[in-house]
């Protein structure tokens, strides 16, 4: 169990360097063109209900949302979106796992390649380093909001891997 | 709640000295970068004053 808090630090600056290339928009609009998929409804699609949750938080104008619900649910006409998902070594043997939506698969694939090759990593084939990671939900909670105990016992009760507290911030692992 | 998510967590870390923080960290931010990319895990670890360092 040791050693988990340091991947939430990478989410921050990850999401600090999102917000500064204005890409916040781009990636939320594409996974929620994504969820829309299976219905376009957030009351029926929890999925899609806790995008928007986020979209609203980020201050994303209710048209380009609107928008990209269309696209999803086939309303409006868009090139069709895959998931996919690379695998890859970095330098000093770090093991990345990249996410990627995209309309065009075989660009992707070679624009990530070459991207990996250029900062002297390589990509692997699907497998070889997924296996490395665990997927978990992660709820983050402000301390302001409730007492680390209460906390805690709500955490136990439910069933969770893991409670962290760091500066700021009080996680919850849920596996 | 602040939020709520489901992400890949790596099951052990790799700890990178400042020197290899850097091209570790290049590599990231270029797949982050690139538009068609949603979100990359990866297992290293950095420590806070490494950070702060590349931060600037």
């Amino acid at each position: 169990m040791s050693g988990h808090s340091k991947w939430s630090k990478v989410k921050r600056y990850k999401g600090a360097l999102d917000q500064k290339r204005g890409q916040v928009f781009s990636r939320l609009s594409k996974e929620i063109q994504l969820a829309a998929k299976s219905g376009g409804d957030p009351d029926t699609n929890m999925k899609l209900r806790t995008l928007l949750l986020k979209a609203r938080e980020a201050s994303m104008p209710a048209d380009t949302i609107k928008r990209a619900i269309n696209k999803g649910t086939g309303a409006e006409a868009s090139a069709a979106l895959e998931e996919c998902l690379y695998e890859g070594y970095g330098p000093s043997g770090v093991a990345l796992l990249v996410e990627v939506v995209t309309e065009s698969r075989n660009r992707t694939a070679a624009d990530i390649r070459s991207i990996f090759a250029k900062h002297n990593g390589n990509m692997a084939p699907s497998g070889s380093v997924a296996f490395l990671f665990v997927k978990t939900g992660l709820i983050t909670v402000k301390k302001s909001a409730i007492g680390e105990d209460e906390l805690m016992g709500l955490v136990l009760d439910a069933g969770a891997e893991d409670l962290k507290t760091d500066k700021g911030d009080a996680y919850e692992v849920v596996t | 709640m602040d939020s709520a998510e489901i992400t890949m967590i790596p099951k052990t870390t790799v700890p990178l000295d400042d020197k290899k923080a850097g091209s570790v960290l290049s590599l990231y931010d270029a797949l982050d970068e690139y538009e068609d990319v949603q979100n990359v895990y990866a297992n290293f670890e950095i420590s806070d004053e490494i950070m702060a360092k590349l931060e600037k």
